[in-house]
């Protein structure tokens, strides 16, 4: 689902180039015309699921990501949610590579990476980082894994392939500079979301994605934030999706739901809004039962509606308190932001932050929703420490 | 209106002509001071603009030797630096530059506009400089080989509209490395109305790599860091107002990193480029103000006179009770409707005379530093306050000694007005001491402002002098034509009475003219030192430039050459950085049956065979002699190199260290060009026979291309010196001018007596006329020796401390010549019209009118 959220960033970062002057080679109707640009592998169908390759890199698709949110508890009960990450946009469908490709900064790969956190008082603080593919300043290693942006970095521990995974990122070019030092293990998955890891996104032949996640790790580890450390326990919940399609232009924005079920189950639904109000048909979800099966669920089998939103002071409106039902999984509650204000205020502005679920069952989890703002900030944040 | 406004209105309408006289010598200094002002600001401006673009927001920089960084640095480093190392605590953003200047052109025949080429990391760079997109707007740079920014002026001046849609991905050359190569203009930017200075192409950092052959090099990196950059205010405000005047603050501190790696201030270096530019800009200011002193000749001139003639009006007005201390404000009040039209009218004079010096600047600029030049001028308050306020207030001081003179009238006093304000008034403790100022300013750690300064004092004293030396002159002539006719006689006494007026005239003559002369003189000099500099520095028939970078000739091409020349010079040069100042190290490896000529003129040291060798300016910049240690960053670290010896150098642009083979120093990859002595077939035969031995892209030029070539530039340079020179002349013309207009006009009623004495008509006009001659004469006589002496002080001094060059003495005859010619022949033209006036008038007339006048 959230490679619309990644195209929509990359959209919005070349509008400062754009400016007055004409658009420095940006043909933004190669990203909305909706047609997969020829060149790029295309997801068209199910396909066999290879790991750990799959852990690693498609640079032949043209969008990928490594997305990992993650809500947590110090001893004292005090709530602590973050998210880490790491985008990959290739420029270039593979095979065009000039005649004489000689300088090592030549790339195809450009890497993204997000860090936020939302502390027990309810501050949210993001950063983001850019690198090309070359000099080793970003990328992804399927084993063992790691992927990494600069020294922000999820991988296997020592000595490991995959899990236990660590996450190292230490952010200071925020207010109230943080370090994230977690490890998550006894994971649930991979669970092939979708047709066998196969997520059509719209009507559109194409606009699809390879799509599979662990929906449930054991998160534990130590949070530094305004100098002070603190032991931490949770749960987490990694996805992993890569694709070339692209959203229809009809297509105004999405709202995603990651819940992990009090009973332990794991629920995952989310709608897309098109501009004429009305929801898409591709919107979709996926029930995980305790022993990783899975239920998928269409368009009619849950139903989402907004009931209080938040002023973001710049115009937009956020949902932050949702009535859903789930009938086949017996959820029927609210679905309550624990705090409004959970917006990453990047390059881009969509919101990602913890919820909690009340009602039959409960649960806690995340939502991301985008759409409900201006896209970009009048001023881009300059990337580096403030 | 009182009865004193009222006398006054009526004399400066009835001395209307007079009065129009010195509103234009006001006029035309104030417009040249304000031109000369705004094309400085508009270049200066433009220059700050680019640096700003080029730098945005970065602060410092990371440099290695050669003006490079190994790539390999830069993740390693930001690395560190996101892991919190303390060394890099302060720094927010870290950016890779690969960056040369280049030209580029529309096809790869006619590369004609110089410009910064810029290589960025979109992915690093991304609000560091506003012109270079984000990570998304930057891909099409990043994922498309050869694909390119361009900023708007530049894109104009190739003839790509960069509104026009047809436009987009319009084709340009560049010359990288070696062969032109065609890049896509897929975008513009603007760099703002004003670009003087170098246009901006920008690539993505491979692209960059690619085109200039610097593979594996980074430029430097670029850093923002918290650390409070010195804030210059005042002296920012202080080069505003003094163009020409570069306040440097502490040499910046370098930070050394390791691996021979050093942080830099980008304040710091773009200082250097100011500096390069001040000292020129400074030429233009002097003038500029030259202009305005002998403008301001007119005014005291013209308002003296005035005086002079209204004694008796001023004695009446006395006489019924007027105080002294209204006549004076009086006279200040004239001088100040003076200065209010002037100024205004020079307001407008200048806005217009500005484009016409900023588009001579420009193409200075263009052939002296090599950069594009697309000017506008911008409004900027500074330089027409200053220009306001120095006519006004420099007009009025001009009319002190008049409006002293007025408050000295005695109430009786009915004096004949000529035989006062004696011309043999003399200032002789003031001269004295204008003198001790210029000898003063000329002491050591005045710097070149202190020559000028010299310079200005001189040309008062001999202003001052001016009177009494006609004077003298006049008597000396009386005592020769003792027993001449009585013409002759009548003609030495009109001039001599006549001196009270015409003496301030030939005053401002002899101003302007040994302005000129001084700086005619200088300028020969310089293009003598400048030819004989060539003749050596050029003298091998055939000069090499090998296309990119690499630190040795390809071994074919050198075993052709040494088949068909006695010997060569291999010189790889490259950028470098020493205590701060931009170097060019050339090294130099010596090759051939007989020894080669370097083409030196050593002015201190002498070869020494491990000695380096440092030009002249950059010697007194680094303040390096014979003997003293040179430390010359090398890949990894610094060397201590003994400095053998400095050599003449007239060379624009970065100092040069000359590196003997035998130093043996890391080579690092440059510029490479040889330098072919002693042929042994005709040079066409040999040229064409190693352009077919040279790597593709070699040029191979013949010494009398070049030399016609840098000679080009030098003329070139000193347009603009001798457009303001002429200005100066023609105010001084015209001061002459009114000075000879108001003697024929209050010489009427005399005229008039000697036509009904029987006089015929021309003797009245030879009379006007050949005052003219004789003051034209005195003043030219004067401003020879000093003439002389300011070229003398431009030449040891001013240009010494300004550029850091030595000039050999050169006065060509036929400038003398030319000067006394000049003099004359405005003396004559100004002369012309008030002695026609004379010789047409009927006698009557002249009798009534000067009753009238009287």
């Amino acid at each position: 689902m959230r490679s619309s959220l990644v195209l929509m960033l990359w959209m919005s970062l070349a509008l400062p180039a754009v400016g007055s002057e004409a658009a420095p080679g940006l043909d933004l109707g190669r990203f909305i015309g909706g047609d997969v640009e020829t060149g790029f592998a295309v997801a068209d169908g199910p396909r066999p699921f290879r790991f750990p390759e799959d852990h690693g890199a498609h640079p032949d698709f043209r969008t990928e990501w490594w997305y990992l949110v993650t809500h947590l508890t110090d001893a004292s009960g005090r709530p602590f949610s973050a998210q880490f990450t790491l985008f990959r946009q290739a420029l270039a469908p593979p095979g065009v590579d000039s005649v004489e490709p000689t300088s090592r900064w030549r790339t195809r790969q450009v890497w993204m990476a997000h860090v936020a956190l939302s502390g027990p008082d309810g501050r949210h603080q993001a950063s983001e980082r850019f690198a090309r593919g070359e000099l080793g300043l970003a990328g992804v290693r399927a084993e063992p894994f790691a992927a990494w942006l600069e020294d922000w970095r999820l991988a296997a521990a020592p000595s490991s392939a995959l899990f236990p995974l660590a996450l190292e990122a230490w952010v200071d070019d925020v207010e109230r500079p943080f370090r994230l030092d977690l490890e998550f293990d006894e994971p649930r998955g991979p669970i092939l979301q979708g047709d066998r890891g196969y997520s059509p996104k719209s009507a559109r032949d194409g606009n699809a994605s390879y799509y599979y996640s662990f929906t449930r790790m054991q998160a534990y580890g130590s949070i530094e934030l305004d100098g002070r450390a603190f032991e931490v326990s949770g749960l987490a919940w990694l996805d992993r999706e890569w694709s070339s399609s692209v959203l229809d232009p009809g297509q105004t924005g999405w709202d995603w739901f990651a819940l992990h079920l009090d009973d332990g189950r794991d629920l995952k639904v989310f709608q897309i809004r098109r501009d004429d109000g009305s929801i898409d048909a591709a919107s979709a979800g996926t029930l995980v039962a305790t022993d990783g099966s899975t239920t998928a669920l269409g368009r009619e089998d849950f139903s989402l509606a907004p009931l209080e939103t938040w002023d973001d002071g710049d115009g937009g409106s956020w949902p932050v308190a949702w009535r859903l039902e789930v009938p086949a999984a017996g959820v029927a509650g609210r679905v309550v932001a624990r705090h409004p204000d959970q917006l990453n205020r990047l390059s881009v502005r969509y919101w990602e932050g913890q919820v909690c679920l009340d009602g039959p069952v409960a649960g806690c989890g995340f939502l991301e929703m985008t759409g409900y703002g201006s896209p970009t900030p009048a001023a881009m944040a300059p990337q580096g420490r403030d | 209106m009182s009865l004193l406004a009222r006398a006054h209105l009526r004399h400066l309408w009835r001395d209307r002509w007079q009065t129009l006289l010195a509103v234009f010598g006001v006029s035309v200094g104030v417009a040249v001071v304000l031109a000369v002002d705004l094309a400085n600001a508009a270049s200066r401006e433009a220059m700050q603009i680019a640096q700003r673009q080029l730098d945005g927001t970065a602060t410092h920089a990371i440099v290695g030797a050669g003006e490079r960084v190994e790539e390999s640095v830069y993740p390693a480093l930001r690395l560190r630096w996101r892991q919190g190392d303390p060394a890099l605590a302060d720094v927010r953003a870290m950016a890779p530059v690969v960056t040369a200047e280049t030209r580029i052109g529309r096809d790869p025949t006619t590369m004609r506009h110089p410009l910064q080429w810029l290589g960025i990391d979109p992915t690093a760079d991304a609000g560091i400089r506003a012109a270079v997109p984000g990570p998304g707007g930057g891909q099409a740079l990043m994922s498309e080989p050869g694909t390119a920014l361009l900023d708007a002026a530049t894109a104009r001046s190739l003839g790509i509209d960069p509104e026009a849609e047809a436009e987009a991905n319009a084709r340009i050359w560049v010359q990288g490395a070696g062969q032109p190569r065609p890049l896509r203009v897929i975008g513009t930017f603007s760099l703002g109305d004003t670009v003087l200075g170098q246009g901006l192409l920008i690539t993505d950092i491979a692209t960059a790599q690619e085109g200039l052959e610097r593979i594996g090099w980074l430029s430097r990196i670029d850093l923002v860091r918290t650390v409070p950059q010195p804030t210059r205010p005042v002296a920012l405000l202080l080069e505003r107002f003094f163009p020409g005047l570069v306040v440097r603050t502490a040499a910046g501190e370098v930070e050394e990193l390791e691996g021979g790696l050093r942080v830099e201030s980008l304040a710091e270096r773009a200082a250097d480029t100011r500096a390069l530019a001040a000292s020129f800009q400074l030429n233009l200011a002097a003038l500029g103000l030259l202009a305005l002193v002998v403008g301001l000749f007119l005014v005291h001139g013209t308002l003296g006179h005035a005086v002079l003639r209204r004694r008796r009006a001023f004695a009446r007005l006395r006489a019924i009770g007027v105080h002294a201390d209204e006549l004076r404000r009086m006279v200040l009040a004239e001088a100040l409707v003076v200065a209010v039209a002037g100024v205004l009218f020079g307001l407008l004079l200048g806005r217009w005379l500005a484009s016409g010096l900023l588009a001579l600047t420009a193409g200075t600029l263009e052939n002296l530093y090599g950069q594009v030049a697309v000017a506008a001028l911008a409004p900027d308050p500074v330089p027409v306050a200053k220009a306001v306020g120095v006519g006004l207030v420099a007009t009025v001081l001009a009319a002190v000694p008049a409006s002293a003179r007025a408050a000295a009238v005695v109430p009786a006093a009915a004096m004949p007005a000529e035989g006062q304000g004696s011309p043999r008034r003399r200032h002789p403790l003031l001269m004295l001491g204008l003198l001790l100022v210029g000898a003063l300013a000329l002491l050591p750690g005045t710097g070149y402002v202190g020559g000028l300064l010299a310079v200005a004092a001189l040309l008062m004293v001999g202003a001052l002098l001016t009177p009494a030396w006609i004077t003298a002159l006049l008597g000396a002539l009386t005592r020769v034509l003792g027993r001449a006719p009585l013409r002759w006689r009548l003609l030495l006494r009109e001039a001599l009475r006549g001196l009270a007026r015409s003496g301030v005239a030939g005053a401002a003559l002899v101003v302007a003219m040994a302005t000129a002369l001084g700086m005619g003189l200088m300028v020969e000099s310089f293009r003598a030192s400048v030819d004989r500099w060539l003749d050596a520095r050029l003298a091998a028939p055939l000069h090499l430039l090998l296309p990119g970078e690499q630190r040795t000739a390809p071994d074919d091409l050198l075993a052709a050459i040494a088949d068909r020349a006695e010997g060569y010079v291999v010189r790889v040069s490259w950028p470098e950085r020493i205590r701060g100042e931009p170097v060019r190290v050339n090294h130099i490896t010596q090759r051939g049956t007989v020894p080669v000529d370097l083409g030196l003129a050593l002015v201190a040291g002498d070869y020494d065979e491990r000695g380096v060798l440092l030009s002249e300016p950059l010697a007194r910049r680094l303040d390096l002699g014979p003997g003293a240690t040179l430390p010359l960053p090398v890949a990894g670290g610094t060397r201590e190199l003994t400095v053998a010896g400095v050599f003449r150098e007239y060379g624009a642009g970065p100092g040069l260290v000359l590196v003997p083979e035998a130093a043996a120093i890391p080579l690092l990859p440059g510029q490479t060009g040889i330098e072919v002595h002693g042929l042994r077939e005709p040079p066409d035969a040999v040229a064409a026979s190693l352009a077919a031995a040279a790597p593709e892209g070699t040029r191979v030029r013949r010494n009398d291309e070049l030399l016609e070539l840098a000679r080009g530039v030098f003329e070139r340079t000193f347009e603009v010196t001798a457009v303001l020179n002429a200005i100066a002349g023609i105010v001084a013309g015209f001061g002459l001018f009114a000075a000879l207009t108001a003697l024929g006009l209050e010489r009427r009623a005399q005229y008039g007596i000697l036509r009904t004495l029987g006089v015929d008509r021309t003797t009245p006009a030879w009379l006007n006329f050949g005052e003219a001659t004789l003051v034209a004469v005195g003043a030219v006589l004067l401003s020879l020796p000093l003439g002389v002496a300011v070229a003398l002080i431009l030449i040891e001094v001013v240009n010494v401390r300004a550029f850091g060059w030595s000039l050999d003495v050169s006065f060509p005859p036929w400038l003398f010549l030319q000067a006394l010619a000049i003099g004359l022949a405005a003396g004559w033209a100004a002369a012309l019209a008030p002695a026609l006036a004379v010789w047409r008038a009927d006698p009557a007339v002249l009798l009534t009118e000067a009753r009238r006048h009287a």
